[in-house]
Order: C-alpha cells, then sequence, then structure tokens
C-alpha cells in the first residue's frame, strides 16, 4: 500500500514530463492566467484606493444602472456555459455543434461587449470619461482591462471557428480549446469581483 | 478512439458539472443584486451578503467550470492557484490598508491642526475663541 503510494506519483509525474506535450502546455496557459489575476488584483486595488477620489465628478450611484449590469452579467454566465457545451461536444467528436456552440457564446460575448461599449460611451459623451476625475479614471482602466481581455477572447473564439471547420478536431484543435475554456471562464470569474465591487459597492456608497 | 482523444486533451467536463455551476451561478448573482436593489437591510449586512456570494461563487466557477480539484492530475494547478491567493491578498490587502492609513492621515485634523493650515480661508465666525490669538502670527507671518 504505502510502496504502492510512493512509487504512484513519480511515476505520473516522468509520464508527464515526457510523454504529454499537451498537459504541459494547458499548465503553461494556467500558469499564465495565474499571472493575469495578479494583474486584474492590482488593477482592483488601484480601483478600491480611488473609489473616493470623486474629484466633484459623479459617484458610482449617479453613474450604474444595476438591471444593465446583472444584463452583462447574464450574457457572460450564460456565455461560460455554452463554452462548456462546445467542449462536451469536442468530447463527443461532434465538429457541426462544437462550431454552432462557439458562435452562439460569441455571441453572448459581442453582445456582453456591445453593453459594455454603449455604457462607455454614454458616460464619456455625458464628460464622464476616464479624465473626469481618479474614480472614473481607475473605473475606466478596471473595466476596460477585463473588456479588452473579452475582445482577445472573442477573436479567439472566431479563430478556433475557423480552425474545428477548417482543420476538424485534431489534437491541437482540442489542445487549444481547452486554453481557451480556461481563458473564458476565467474572464467570467474576474467579472463576479467588477459587478461586486465596482457596480454593487458603487451603488451603495 | 474516443478515449485516446480523451487522454491526449486534459479536459474533464461533464453535462451534469456545467449545469449545477450554472444554477448555483444564477443563484449567487441573483442573491446580491437581490439585496442591493432592495435595500432593505443595513449597509454592513449588504456588504457582508454580496462578498460572500462572490466568494462562493468564484469557488463554484472554478470547481464546475474551471474543474479544479484536489486530485491527483489538479495537484500543481491547485498549488499555483493558492500562490496565486496568497499574491493577491497580500497585494490587495496591502495596498488598501496603506492608503487608507494615509487618507486618514491626511484628514484628519484637530481644530489646532485646521487653524495651522488654512487660517486666511477660515471665517471668523466659527473660530473658536481661544484659537484666534493663535491663528494671528500665522496670518502676520503669511504677509509680506
Amino acid at each position: 500500500m504505502t510502496a504502492q503510494a510512493l512509487s504512484h506519483p513519480a511515476g505520473h509525474a516522468v509520464e508527464h514530463g515526457s510523454h504529454d506535450p499537451v498537459s504541459n502546455t494547458t499548465f503553461g496557459f494556467w500558469l499564465y492566467i495565474m499571472t493575469d489575476c495578479v494583474l486584474f488584483a492590482s488593477v482592483f486595488a488601484t480601483f478600491v484606493v480611488m473609489s473616493h477620489s470623486y474629484a466633484g465628478g459623479p459617484t458610482g450611484k449617479e453613474l450604474f444602472n444595476l438591471p444593465y449590469v446583472f444584463g452583462e452579467t447574464m450574457c457572460l454566465l450564460f456565455s461560460s456555459v455554452t463554452y462548456g457545451f462546445a467542449m462536451l461536444a469536442m468530447l463527443r467528436n461532434e465538429p457541426s455543434k462544437v462550431v454552432t456552440w462557439l458562435g452562439i457564446t460569441f455571441l453572448l460575448g459581442l453582445g456582453f461587449i456591445g453593453m459594455e461599449v454603449n455604457e462607455f460611451a454614454h458616460m464619456i459623451m455625458e464628460g464622464n470619461g476616464p479624465e473626469r476625475s481618479g474614480y472614473l479614471s481607475s473605473f475606466f482602466t478596471l473595466v476596460g482591462t477585463h473588456g479588452t481581455h473579452v475582445t482577445f477572447g472573442l477573436i479567439w473564439i472566431a479563430v478556433m471557428m475557423a480552425q474545428v471547420m477548417g482543420k476538424g478536431l485534431t489534437t491541437p484543435v482540442r489542445s487549444r480549446l481547452v486554453r481557451l475554456s480556461m481563458f473564458w471562464h476565467f474572464l467570467d470569474i474576474v467579472w463576479i469581483g467588477v459587478f461586486t465591487v465596482v457596480y454593487l459597492m458603487g451603488v451603495m456608497q | 478512439m474516443s478515449h485516446n482523444h480523451e487522454h491526449a486533451v486534459p479536459y474533464h467536463g461533464n453535462l451534469k458539472d456545467y449545469l449545477t455551476g450554472f444554477v448555483l451561478s444564477l443563484i449567487l448573482t441573483a442573491i446580491p443584486f437581490g439585496l442591493v436593489m432592495a435595500g432593505k437591510m443595513s449597509e454592513t449586512a449588504i456588504m457582508v451578503g454580496i462578498f460572500l456570494a462572490a466568494l462562493v461563487q468564484v469557488v463554484v466557477h472554478l470547481r464546475y467550470f474551471l474543474h479544479l480539484d484536489t486530485s491527483p492530475e489538479q495537484r500543481w494547478n491547485l498549488m499555483v492557484f493558492l500562490f496565486m491567493v496568497i499574491s493577491i491578498v497580500i497585494l490587495v490587502v496591502g495596498s488598501v490598508w496603506i492608503m487608507y492609513n494615509m487618507r486618514i492621515r491626511m484628514t484628519d485634523y484637530t481644530p489646532s491642526t485646521n487653524m495651522n493650515m488654512s487660517a486666511v480661508d477660515m471665517p471668523p465666525p466659527v473660530m473658536p475663541a481661544q484659537a484666534a490669538p493663535m491663528a494671528m502670527p500665522m496670518s502676520e507671518k503669511g504677509q509680506p
């Protein structure tokens, strides 16, 4: 029992190190996501520090519309689940269904970005752009950084739809789909922090 | 064939996980939005509520969408994740702690320090009687 327990992890490690490049790539991408978390953490810290620096400008209570933010949140949450369905279709070897679910995920993500760009545009047109106050600078930095990530995720989803259609579900394509799933779910996790710290707390203050 | 692919790509999602995660996330999103929009509880209670809901929802996403668990295959992912959590706790709590203290120290003033800082701006009626002589040298010093 003890001998087995001791030998098993070592054998596993050797196997992973030499025969499983996909597993290594996935772990490397996980490391990237963890460093991206640290980037977001520093932007969150900046936002919290600046959260009262209104400089006579508008507060969160005057700026945010919670039902609208709830809509954005639902877009991202539904897109996380539809991406999961794309992955399940991949496990069942159904390329056309993978493309369909990726397409739905893309549209939901696009809906989220569209709502966010619309919100930003309204704020800037009303003179509440990032230059208005320290609070708004940090708001645009935090929410904009998240939005930029989602935009790159959308480009990646479009590329993967083309690859699944063109190359089929080969091992490299599957490996990329796994990494994109990590990226996409990670962005939804960051959004939980954004709607809690920026919007819900902003409306209360 | 199918087994071979599953082995090649480290992915272990299933329908039950995704649906469980989805329903739990819906509930854990509806609760904080409901708490804030209703606004019927005290501010502290709402704060505790929305942060608890966010924390639980992050765990739900990690478990059911990113399939992070304590299995041997996930050991290194989990260790790096925990290291990241420690890093961001130090980063965020440290920054907020330092900057909050600085704000308190820079804005919290007693009447006498207030006098030193802006004796000229102070309207005379508000000035406490015994503090007025203290303000005099200041304003004289300020004049050429």
